[in-house]
């Protein structure tokens, strides 16, 4: 009896092992760990990988370096993205291990390709998670993005990542897209992706080397900004900076930016908000066969600066003037961004997905020709806008008032 | 085979009585004991006068000498006009200690041993036992191996009179009962089993019985013997009896309706029934306010896992699942074990060998080295070894906090099997990362959840959970909340106060 629950238990316990999915050992020194991860295409249809692998004992805090760079590019040639990975292993020592990715650079000739032919085997394959940031390379190949070393980080691909983080805490034009993200606006009916794009400012061929750091003002740098727009997923253009700022309003993809808005009385100067929270609602209503669609962004702000000299933050009517401004100018950009992607039949503003959620029958209609629908669809935009505090002081110190001491 | 099986013990019988003549008896019992120094045989007459010879025989070192010879110095004063009945005799030994009369050999022979002076009288068939031991006895001292800042600060010594004046001196209830048993043929050591009748569960005190009355053995002469051959369970590295040096710990668990056994020549009585979370508990969690005794006794459940999961999770985490370490504490592990020659696994147990060398040997060496010995471990073999690159250094660390974190328990032998189990636990992480080390706390917990104490779940109160087991377990709740005994107490003795919650009236 007792031999018979012994082997009974000890099946079961060995049947646990088997269900376990990745679970191969290798030490911390046989990986080469892949942060960075460029894609670009070749004339011939081939893909190259840029691969960017770390360089530990040059990172880590208490270890001496002895001067090389905190990380390694190595380029691999394949037809598809995992004989490219596994190709790493001709030139670098080590296994490659992509769970530590920091960063996707898909460059743009590739997007313009289609995002689907590299994405899958991201999303198969257990040793990758799906957590990373996704960038587009505009105006450069992937490869040359990765290449540059950045000021601060040591490593071009952290630095990406790290840059995409900060900023879309304290400016609009920068929302972190991940694999997760991307895959749910390709695949969900009435939106098409957006994501952000990178390039390069200034030198790019002394940005490559080390000398790019080691002055007080890099020769390089790389930028994120301007989004890059798709429809399905493939690349078509590139949002202006407005239409960026007017996207993320609308997608109320981020929540605290400052918007720079014009003073009163026509002067020649600015006076700048702060917002502390983006609402947006889309509401569809059905107009007989066509839908209804009325944008409401509701921001709440803070004066943060004021450059006007006459800009009383005490009266009711600077108020009124602050909060029209600032609507009208919500309004702005959310209609350019609008008009945009109207105009280039591509529904990154994933209006038709709210169609499609709050009045599917009406969708079921009209998805087979809905660019079509949509280019010339009645949008309402009504932003609403709270202006409650202005900092620390009130009104700015004015010079003239000091003068006839 | 039988014959191999038989007990390697045959006790000698002296069924024979004793002979009217005090010189061969002397003879017979010197001739059965041995010569050696320190038998003492002094020759005395009882009275002035008349002449009645009488003899004393005691083992020198074991009685009291000043006693002894104002006894003989007094026995010329033995009334010589009367007869010498045999209850004036003993009345008049009465004087200097308790006196008892044996018929036989073998009892004479068992008293002697104990430490008993003997007294023959001539012509008499009866010998007289005088109770004048007298032992060199440690005397009572502050605990050695529990300290605890606010509290009593005495610890039980060997002589198991004293321990029980120990106890005494904190209960005095009259339900407080001391039964005496002695074990082992050769050695006789006594072994009171302490108890307060009205509060325990007499099942526990009857299986206790039947267990204590299997014994039969020639010696028991620590408690780790007799705990080997009470305890249920022996395939576990897990204690299932309490061992401690403390009274105040001992009064505790009588109060809560456990039973005490005091061995004699054993400064450590042990405690049944002893749930696992009895060995987490120290005596600070009383003496401190119960907020802060509990905070502490959480931390030390807390380096329960700590000080058994610490490697093993090391080792599963860096050469398996990688991507659980944040980025910058993989990229300084990674620097770390760059150029270092053997695999993590191997690292570990070599620090965890060295970590258990340097135990053993600060525990057994005489203390003057004990400042070598710190050189040499800590500076040593803890700086060198990562210096020269053989280990790295994140994995000194490891075992570092490993170490500390064993020392929190209040009892020692609570650390034996968390020790015993991190090397088993570390095979098993090594082989399948994560899922090995929840491979092995199933396999654990079933173990636990298996093990019983005098017939209490060993993790009463825990698996599975009793909210009322919770006043005195995890943490501890103030006195006043705590009403009830445990669970294993029978219901209608398990109520121990009534006091209400504290009110302010001033």
């Amino acid at each position: 009896m007792w031999l018979r629950r012994l082997v009974l238990t000890s099946l079961l316990l060995f049947a646990s092992t088997l269900l376990s999915s990745c679970w191969d050992q290798y030490e911390l020194r046989d990986l080469s760990v892949v942060t960075g991860l460029g894609i670009d295409i070749m004339s011939d249809d081939t893909v190259r990988l840029t691969l960017q692998v770390i360089n530990p004992s040059e990172l880590a805090a208490q270890e001496e370096g002895t001067g090389r760079s905190g990380a390694q590019n190595y380029e691999t040639f394949a037809p598809s993205i995992q004989e490219a990975f596994r190709k790493l292993t001709q030139t670098a020592p080590r296994r490659g291990y992509y769970s530590h990715l920091a960063s996707v650079v898909i460059g743009e000739e590739a997007a313009k390709k289609g995002l689907n032919n590299y994405l899958d085997h991201f999303y198969r394959d257990h040793e990758i998670r799906t957590d990373f940031p996704i960038i587009i390379a505009r105006g450069y190949d992937a490869k040359e993005i990765l290449s540059i070393t950045p000021p601060i980080e040591d490593i071009t691909s952290i630095h990406i990542m790290d840059s995409i983080i900060y900023s879309e805490n304290s400016y609009s034009l920068v929302t972190e897209t991940t694999l997760d993200d991307l895959f749910e606006m390709i695949v969900a009916s009435g939106i098409d992706p957006s994501l952000n794009g990178i390039t390069i400012i200034g030198d790019e061929e002394v940005g490559q080397s080390l000398e790019n750091v080691e002055e007080a003002l890099p020769k390089a740098f790389l930028e994120i900004g301007n989004s890059a727009f798709f429809k399905e997923d493939k690349l078509i253009g590139w949002l202006s900076e407005d239409e960026t700022k007017g996207y993320q309003y609308l997608t109320n993809a981020v929540q605290d930016t400052s918007e720079t808005l014009p003073c009163p009385h026509g002067q020649d100067n600015y006076f700048t908000v702060e917002t502390t929270s983006i609402d947006t609602s889309i509401t569809v209503t059905s107009n007989g066969s066509l839908p209804n669609v009325v944008i409401k962004p509701y921001v709440q702000g803070t004066i943060s600066e004021i450059n006007c000299d006459q800009l009383d933050v005490l009266s009711p009517s600077t108020h009124k003037f602050v909060i029209e401004t600032f609507e009208q100018r919500i309004e702005d950009l959310v209609g350019e961004t609008i008009a945009k992607a109207q105009e280039e039949h591509s529904d990154y503003t994933g209006i038709g997905r709210e169609v499609y959620r709050q009045e599917p029958h009406i969708w079921h209609n009209i998805k087979n020709h809905w660019y079509e629908t949509f280019e010339s669809l009645n949008i309402t935009v009504d932003a609403k806008v709270e202006v409650k505090e202005s900092g620390d002081v009130n009104n700015t110190f004015n010079i003239e008032d000091y003068k006839h001491d | 085979m039988a014959l191999l099986l038989k007990r390697r013990f045959q006790p000698t019988q002296f069924k024979s009585f004793l002979s009217s003549s005090m010189n061969v008896n002397i003879k017979t019992i010197l001739s059965i004991i041995g010569k050696s120094d320190d038998v003492i045989v002094r020759h005395f007459s009882l009275g002035a006068n008349t002449e009645v010879n009488a003899s004393i025989l005691y083992l020198d070192g074991l009685v009291d000498t000043p006693n002894i010879n104002f006894m003989l110095s007094q026995a010329m004063l033995f009334p010589d006009d009367e007869q010498h009945s045999w209850s004036k005799v003993t009345t008049f030994f009465e004087k200097s200690g308790d006196v008892v009369v044996h018929k036989t050999l073998d009892e004479t022979i068992e008293a002697l041993l104990k430490g008993l002076t003997l007294v023959f009288i001539d012509k008499y068939v009866s010998v007289l036992s005088v109770d004048m031991v007298q032992t060199n006895d440690r005397q009572v001292d502050i605990p050695s191996s529990e300290n605890i800042i606010r509290g009593p600060k005495q610890a039980f010594v060997e002589n198991i009179f004293i321990n029980m004046s120990l106890i005494r001196r904190r209960i005095k209830d009259q339900h407080l009962r001391f039964e005496p048993f002695t074990f082992g043929e050769r050695t006789q050591t006594k072994v009171f089993v302490t108890y307060i009748t009205d509060v325990i569960d007499p099942a526990v005190l009857t299986e206790l019985k039947t267990r204590l009355n299997r014994i039969d053995t020639d010696a028991i002469h620590t408690g780790a013997d007799l705990e080997e051959l009470i305890q249920d369970a022996y395939l576990t590295p897990f204690p299932t009896v309490y061992a401690t040096e403390r009274p105040d710990v001992v009064t505790n668990h009588l109060l809560d309706g456990r039973i005490v056994l005091i061995v004699d020549g054993v400064p450590f009585p042990l405690v049944v029934p002893a749930p696992f979370v009895q060995f987490i508990h120290s005596a600070e969690d009383y003496t401190q306010r119960s907020d802060i005794g509990s905070l502490v006794r959480l931390l030390r459940f807390a380096c329960v896992f700590i000080a058994l999961l610490t490697p093993s999770l090391y080792v599963a985490v860096t050469t398996f699942h990688q991507e659980l370490i944040p980025f910058n504490l993989m990229v300084s592990l990674a620097a770390q074990s760059e150029g270092t020659p053997f695999p993590t696994l191997a690292e570990v147990l070599i620090m965890e060998v060295i970590f258990e060398i340097i135990r053993e040997a600060s525990i057994r060496m005489p203390l003057p080295a004990g400042q070598a010995l710190s050189i040499v471990g800590a500076l040593v073999i803890g700086t060198a070894i990562v210096e020269a690159g053989i280990i790295s250094s994140s994995v000194v660390i490891v075992v570092a906090l490993t170490a500390i974190s064993s020392f929190v328990f209040p009892t020692y032998a609570i650390g034996i099997p968390l020790r015993i189990c991190r090397f088993i636990v570390l095979i098993f992480a090594s082989q399948l990362g994560l899922l090995g080390i929840f491979l092995f706390l199933m396999l654990l917990l079933l173990h636990l959840c298996n093990l019983k104490s005098f017939g209490v779940p060993y993790l009463e109160g825990l698996s599975p959970f009793i909210q009322k087991e919770q006043s005195d377990s995890l943490i501890r709740l103030p006195k006043w909340l705590q009403n009830y005994r445990p669970r294993f107490v029978p219901k209608n003795r398990s109520i121990r106060q009534n006091t209400p919650k504290p009110s302010k009236r001033l």
